[in-house]
This record gives C-alpha cells, structure tokens and sequence, in this order.
C-alpha cells in the first residue's frame, strides 16, 4: 500500500511511498519554549499591541508568570482545565498564555452562548476556575470559581516561588475547543501542547509564516480554533495586534488599524474577504505585502482567482488553509495562486489519505474521504469515548496509531494537491462556523408542539446561505416560527437557530425509509399584503422594525430597498445608531448604501456578528 | 380702502390693505383677477408701496393669485424679484425646476426645518425671496418666518454682545453620503475651482486623504439693513449648532465622523462653544417673533431676507413649495459688526 501524504518540502523515499514526519522521534519545541526564548532573546520587542497599550516580551513575561502562579496557587497543574472568558485584548493574551504556562488547558467559554450551553461546556470540560472579568455579569454554573486578571495586588502575593514554568509533555492537553456536535451536544475537542507545536513548525516550514517576526492581526474568537494560529505566534516572537470588534467589522477602520501598526498577517473567511475587498486591495503606503490566512470554508473560485490576480500584480499574497479542529487548527496549506481553488498539501507532519469505504488506499484522482494523522491529532472529543472512537480510528497501515476520520471528500489532483469537494456527511459552515444540522433538529424536536424536524442550508444568491428548518408539528399543534426560534435561541448559539420555519404534514422520506432531503421543499417566503417579503429571522425582522421607525411606514419587507422607500443619509444615520443600540452591531453610513435591500443588510449584519 | 387714480382697472383697488392678525405674517386677499397677466400688472404697478411695506413688516403674505405652475411663478418672480440671485455653497438639497426656480427643501416631510437667514454665512446674498404654494400639503407644512429685529431684541444682552464683539463659526465637513458633497455644493468637481472659489469668499478649506473637505468661517452675526439701517440678528448660528440636532443624530454623526468631524457645526467666534443652553435661549427668541400661515394653493410668500428668518414646519402629504431668490445684497453693506474672515479659531471642546 502507498501512504500518500506529506508536503512539498517533504522526502520522498525509493520506493515512491512519500513518508512524512508524522512519527518522526524527533521532539519539536514546546510553544512556551520558544516563548521563553523570545523573551530572552528579544526583551524589548513589541509582544502585543492592544489599542494604545503596547506591551513588550519582558513585560508579557511578568504579567503572564504572576497570573500562572495565582493558577498554580488554586491548584491548577498539568492536564487541568481552565475556563477563559474575556474579551479579545493584550489580558485575554496574558491569560491564555497564563494557563499554558501553569501547565493546564484552556477552554473558551463565549459569555454570547446561552446560559445552558456554556454550563454544558463547563460540565463536560470539568471547569472549576474561570478567569473572566467579574464585572461581565456571566453566571455561572454552581462551584465554578472565578478570578480576575485586574486584581493585581492579589496576584503579586501569590508570585514568589511560582513564577517559573511548568514543565509539560508533548501530549499534554492545549485547549478545549467545543464545536456542534449532531445528537444535540456541542463537542469538545481536546488538542495537546505537541500538536500546537507542530502547528507552528509545520507553517513555518510551510512557508506560511515568514522567518522573520511578523506583525500579525488578532481578530478570531477564540471559540474558533484559528485564533490559535493568530495569538500563539506570539511564542515564535511575532508581534500580535488586537483587532477590536469595531475594527474587525468596519472595513477602513481595520484598513486603518494595519497600516498604522504595519500588520503582516491577516486572518480571513472568504466571506470576510467579499466585505473587506476593496480596503484591502489598496496597496500599502510604506510598500509592505500582506498576507492573508484564508480559512473556516472553502474558497470559491471568483474569490481564488481576484486573490490570485493580486498576488500576480505584487499587491497581497494569500495562502488558504485547510483543517478540522480534531488536527489542531490547520492539516493542509497551498498560496492561492493559478486558476483552481485547492487545498493544497499537508503541513509537515501531517498524513494524508485519500480512502474508500473500506479504509482502502485509493488512486489519485479518485474521490474518496480525507483522513489525517500524525502529532497534530486531538486526544478526542472530552467524556466521549463512544464518538471519539466513532472518529478517531486506527491507521491501517501503522501499528498502534490513530487517524481522524474528516468526513471531508477530496481527490488528489496530478500535481499532488487536493481539491476540496464537500462532506461525505451533513455538516454544514454557516458563515465559517462548523454546524451540525443534528444538533439543531435534536433541540428542535425538544419542543412539545414538533413531531420531527430536518434543517439544511438554503443557498441564496443574493442574502448568502442561511439555515432553513422543516418540521412536522405534532398532533394538533401548530406551532409559529417566532416560538421555535425563540425556543432554539434558549439553547443554541445564534449563528445555530435557522432564519426560515417550513410546516410539512410529513417528511419525505427516500426508499431507504431516511429523510429525502433532496425532496424537501424551498423554502418559500412569506408573502406581505403589499406583496413584499415578509422578514424572517432575528436580523431581518430587527432591520425591518428600525425601517419602519425611521421611515415611518407600517411595515417593510426583506425585498425591500431602503432609499426607494424614502430613505436618506440622515435616516441611515438613525438606523445606524438603532441597529447599534439593539443589536449591538456597529456600522457606517455607508454599509446601509452597500447594502440597500433588507434582506443585503441583514446578511451584511450576520456578517459583522457572525 | 383706497383707490388709486392712475389704476388700469377702475374696479380694482391698487393698494392692498394689510391685515395683521395675531401669530400670523402681514397678509393681503388679492383681489380676483381672471388671468395671470391682470395679476401681474396688478403687483407691478403698486410701485415703492410694496418695498416699503416689506420693510415695515419684513415679510408679506398674499393669498389667491392665480399661481398654478413653475412657469406662472417665474412670471410673478420676474414682477417682484428682478435681479436673480445663482444658490452657492448649497446647504440643503433641492431640486431646480429651471429658470432660476427651485423646489424650497427636498429634506424630508417628517423634519422640521429650524429658523435662518438665507446664506447668512456668504458674502453676498439675497435680499429678496419669493416663495408660492403650488401643492397644500395635507397636515401642516407652513414657512414660519420671524422678524429679527424682533429676535435681536428678544436676546439676553450678553448672547448680543458676544455677537456683536465675535461673530459666529462655521465649520463643515463634506463627505461622501451625508448632505451635500463638495461637487454639488460648489457645483464642480475640480477642487483647484473650490480652492479658489473659498480664496475669493473668505472661505479656509482642507482636503482629508479620504475624498472629504472641510471648510471654516467666520462671520458677523449682527448685521445692519442697508435700506432701513434696522439691526437684525443675521446667521445660521442656531441653525448649523450640533445642539440642534436630536441625540440620536448628533451620537450618530459624532460615532461617524468623530467630535470634529460632523457635517456641520457653528460656534461664537471668541473660541468658546456655543452650549445647549445658549441654544434654547436663542430658539426661544426666535419662537417669540414667529408667525406663520398654513398654505393654500397660490399663496405668495414675499421675504425681506435680511429683516427676516424663514423655516418649515414638518408636514404630511404632497406639498410643492417653489422658492426664487434675488436683489443680491453684498455683506460690506450691511455694516457688519466684525469683519468677515475665513480663518476661524478653534472652538474649544
């Protein structure tokens, strides 16, 4: 059998099988290794850059050694977990490094989730400690305690004799990061301190991340395992730039703040990059070339072959990078340069396999599903063994090693690369979150009034994708759309609950006895008396809400144009600051002229909270 | 009721007799003439009576000429308001209906528009402004005009003085959707004809890197009528004031533009802001000389630009209020009480 893997770097042995690193003996340094080493290195290098607040190595060193020894002090040692709820910021930076260095692993508890879910998390991850800001107002679950990284003195006292750091193993847990998970559960991946040190070596002999220190760009959650490969590079001695959320969703703003601190790096979903296009297509005044990092979904081809195109005409450079969070991050990588969106080849370290049903090695140019191996490999997803198993299988062909199981169809292409061509299973990406239809119909069908649901991804070419939930009420009922959705919204996180509700008075069902999905019904739009589309979801029905105010008219539609409707700057300008006020979302002027239909604006909307 | 001996028509009175009722403009009923000609020969041959009773009252109202069209209104501008004055540095949107007419605001029916002095903040302006009703709106909709001698007088003496010692700022800011651009206000897209039209009219103006300008001035605000020598209060310092804005607007525009940055923004000239309070004090005063009526079809509104502020009440239904401006009067003969200028100090926050 031939192992086909490995990156273009890699070696290729005699007998044509290309062999990677995965199970190379050889130990690759620990991410708070190499941090220490900056520190001794580079002191006096700009760490992180937090609005006007800029932080060098010496002092992140301090501040990262006082928060870890109030950690050890409350008992928190290797193989621990630790909740972290903060806001991006140079603290958040502080923190995550904090838990790493006191040996433990962080989980990301997005005070945004409902209630129920986060104390789902902190249940399944066994949370006792949260560092978070008191003044947040989170509840949290029974017996979890809290600290604050602003009580400084508290944090001095504890110091002395706990400052150094605690020493892990590669297979050590890093994080926790919970994705959707389909018999209604969000899942916890748990990742090790090995596979982040892989991450980073593998990019770095990738290509993706220069020799050099770079200035990189802070803008994932870090809900999101990418995030991992934006704030941890500061261990390598990048400089790492917060990107508030003002900046994150307003493009010149963002354009504003990577000039004026010269970011390198920029993270991106290709449908971030539809918003920030034509800010980041201005070429820089002091002549750097960014790179971007795109992610989370898939590369359509229009968007491939403009950031191609840029690349020729030396303006930005863009390398796409593929993975699952069960590899930590990232498992393949290719610069987005000529005509085909692909996903390039594995990372150094990284196996990859093109296999049939039967766990047979296919030939190239077959399709087949992708699975991956090597040190990046999550332990599994935490208190469930069942599902780990059910993912996380044994490799065919090595002894006593695991693979992942990606659920990801792909071929390899004649020049050794893979093209990406969509799930062997029903996952969906929403906007680049990872959504598992299940886990949505099984909170769905939790309601009294439905007797059985299914939801899928409605493709629309004007208003993006958004999630359509069909359903068959139970006897006698008739439950509306606002119910249901408010039912989910009680359990899910926003970007989980569907924008479109469907009756049926059955499910179609295929001969197999499964859900015909293919014979579901479009979603058909409700029709308004003046003829318009009725909105649908949170966003759509809020905008329509504000139209209306500002418009003074008794209703809107989601097909609706603001301007031909009356509006003008000024009344924008209310919209802007009601839309502000009530959903939090930050906008200018002229996002309501990008976007003049409501249904555009409502999904531009989804794209600034998203 | 007098009769002229030199009327063309026996019947018809020659001067008309002025009402003064209270809250309302000194108004006259037109007597009913059959054509639009009659009407006109009518308004011409009242000679100096009118110009005088304008500046007895500031602003005559005459209601049922036979006015139903742009064109008939351009007859009866060309009668009362020879000299044409072109709209510069344009602060509202309006349409142009052709022939030097325009459409009074095409701001929206649900805004208010708040007392001012047609560009009170140009060195030349209209002396004279025609406007006629060719569309009752349905509910409200009036042009409110306010003598302000009347308004001077209302005026705490210590507003006045600042006034009279400083004149007032103006600061605008043209961006991309808010108002009106730069090309349209200047009527060009060259900014080496912006620069020089600010350079001829006392005018500082600065490009940011984004597209955008922002021009300053100063102005007197105390200015005096060169036919009547009555000092008025003369500016846009109420009007343009980010107090005059609701909150919800002025957060807006301060979260769009920064603090400095709002579209448009006034202050007295001695560098120290002009506060909410002031603001109330002035409006207060303009309250208190205002009169208004409610349109009718073919109404006429004639104002003394300089005696006399003009605004809009909010309104519902269609509405067409045509509005002609004329007899350009120069600020230099207005004795103005401080020297125009273009660059202001800054106002401090």
């Amino acid at each position: 059998m031939s192992t086909l893997h490995d990156s273009g770097t890699g070696s290729t042995d005699n007998g044509g099988t290309r062999t990677a690193h995965a199970n190379s003996p050889t130990r690759l340094p620990d991410p708070l290794a190499r941090f220490r080493q900056t520190v001794a290195d580079a002191p006096g290098r700009l760490a992180v850059v937090d609005g006007t607040a800029r932080v060098d190595f010496a002092e992140l060193d301090r501040r990262t050694a006082l928060v870890a020894a109030r950690l050890r002090a409350r008992g928190v040692a290797p193989g621990h977990r630790v909740g972290v709820s903060l806001p991006r910021s140079a603290g958040l930076l502080v923190a995550l490094l904090a838990v790493w260095r006191a040996g433990a692993a962080y989980v990301p508890l997005d005070p945004a989730h409902p209630q129920d879910r986060l104390a789902s998390m902190v249940k399944q991850a066994g949370v006792r400690i949260v560092l978070t800001d008191p003044e947040a107002g989170t509840a949290w679950p029974a017996g979890v305690e809290t600290l604050s990284l602003n009580d400084a003195d508290a944090w001095r006292s504890t110091a002395e004799g706990l400052a150094g750091f605690i020493g892990v193993a590669p297979a050590d847990p890093a994080y926790v990061i919970f994705t959707s998970g389909s018999t209604g559960t969000p899942k916890g991946v748990q990742t090790t301190r090995g596979g982040v040190a892989s991450l980073i070596t593998g990019l770095e002999l990738a290509g993706a991340y220069d020799t050099n220190p770079r200035v990189v760009a802070w803008n994932a959650s870090i809900s999101f395992d990418a995030s991992v490969q934006q704030w941890a590079r500061v261990c390598r001695g990048d400089t790492i730039v917060i990107v508030g959320e003002t900046e994150r969703t307003d493009p010149a703003r963002l354009r504003e703040l990577l000039d004026t601190h010269a970011v390198d790096d920029l993270d991106l979903t290709p449908s971030h990059w539809e918003f920030l296009r034509d800010s980041l297509l201005t070429p820089t005044a002091d002549g750097r070339i960014l790179r971007l990092f795109m992610g989370g979904e898939p590369v359509p081809p229009a968007t491939w072959q403009e950031l191609a195109a840029a690349r020729r005409r030396g303006e930005l450079e863009a390398v796409n990078l593929y993975g699952p969070t069960e590899c930590t991050v990232d498992a393949t990588t290719a610069w987005i340069e000529g005509d085909a969106p692909h996903i390039g080849r594995p990372l150094p370290g990284v196996v990859a396999r093109v296999l049939g049903e039967d766990l047979t090695e296919l030939p190239d140019g077959t399709e087949g599903e992708l699975y991956l191996s090597g040190p990046g490999l999550a332990h599994g997803y935490v208190g469930r063994a069942a599902l780990t198993a059910q993912r996380f299988v044994a490799d065919p062909s090595a002894r006593g090693e695991r693979m992942y199981r990606t659920g990801d169809k792909v071929r390899r292409l004649p020049d050794g690369t893979l093209a990406y061509l969509g799930r062997t299973d029903r996952q969906i990406k929403i906007r680049g979150y990872r959504v598992e239809p299940g886990e949505i119909e099984h909170t769905l069908t939790g309601h009294p009034d439905i007797r059985s649901a299914t939801v899928t991804v409605h493709h629309d070419a004007e208003a993006g994708d958004r999630l359509v939930a069909y359903y068959v009420p139970a006897d006698g009922a008739s439950p509306g759309p606002d119910a249901l959705r408010e039912h989910l919204a009680a359990a899910l996180p926003p970007y989980m609950v569907p924008t479109a509700y469907v009756p049926l008075d059955a499910m179609p069902l295929t001969v197999n006895g499964k859900t015909d999905l293919a014979a579901l019904p479009e979603p058909l739009d409700a029709v308004l008396p003046d003829g318009h589309i009725a909105p649908e979801g949170e966003a759509e029905t809020l905008i329509a809400e504000v139209w209306a105010e500002v418009l003074g008219r008794e209703r809107v539609g989601a097909d609706d144009d603001f301007f031909a409707l009356g509006g003008h700057s000024l009344l924008a300008l209310r919209v802007v600051a009601r839309l502000k006020k009530r959903m939090g979302v930050t906008m200018r002027v002229k996002d309501v002229y990008q976007h003049p239909s409501l249904r555009a604006l409502a999904h531009h909307v989804g794209t600034l909270t998203g | 009721m007098t009769t002229s001996p030199g009327a063309a028509n026996p019947g018809v009175p020659s001067t008309p007799t002025w009402h003064l009722a209270e809250g309302k403009p000194a108004t006259t009923d037109v007597p009913p003439f059959d054509t639009l000609d009659e009407a006109c020969a009518w308004l011409s041959g009242l000679g100096t009576e009118l110009r005088d009773r304008l500046h007895e009252h500031g602003a005559l109202y005459f209601r049922g000429l036979p006015v139903r069209s742009v064109e008939d209104f351009a007859r009866v501008r060309d009668v009362l308001v020879p000299r044409r004055t072109p709209y510069r540095e344009k602060a509202t949107p309006r349409s142009s209906f052709g022939d030097d007419v325009y459409s009074s605001t095409d701001l929206p029916p649900s805004q208010a528009i708040r007392m001012h002095n047609e560009n009170s903040y140009t060195l030349t302006f209209p002396g004279l402004l025609l406007f006629a009703c060719l569309t009752a709106p349905a509910e409200g909709g009036a042009t409110p005009v306010a003598d302000c001698r009347e308004v001077l007088r209302r005026l705490p003496a210590g507003l006045v003085e600042r006034m009279r010692a400083h004149g007032w700022a103006l600061t605008r800011h043209y961006s991309e959707h808010i108002s009106v651009s730069w090309q349209n206000a200047f009527a060009t897209t060259d900014r080496a004809e912006v620069e020089q039209y600010c350079a001829d009219h006392l005018v500082s103006c600065a490009w940011g890197d984004d597209g955008t300008l922002r021009t300053a001035q100063l102005r007197p605000g105390i200015v005096r009528h060169p036919g009547t020598g009555d000092e008025v209060w003369f500016n846009h310092l109420a009007f343009w004031s980010s107090w005059s804005l609701d909150d919800e607007l002025r957060e807006a525009l301060t979260d769009e533009f920064g603090p400095d940055g709002l579209p448009f923004e006034t202050a007295f000239a001695d560098g120290l802001p002009f506060t909410r309070e002031e603001l109330d004090l002035v409006n207060a005063a303009y309250e208190a000389a205002t009169v208004r009526h409610t349109w009718q079809t073919g109404d006429l509104l004639l104002v003394d630009n300089i005696l006399t502020s003009h605004g809009r009440d909010p309104f519902r239904g269609d509405r067409k209020i045509v509005v002609a401006m004329g007899s350009p009067v120069d600020l230099a003969d207005c004795s103005p009480t401080v020297a125009p200028a273009a660059q202001v100090r800054r106002a401090a926050a």
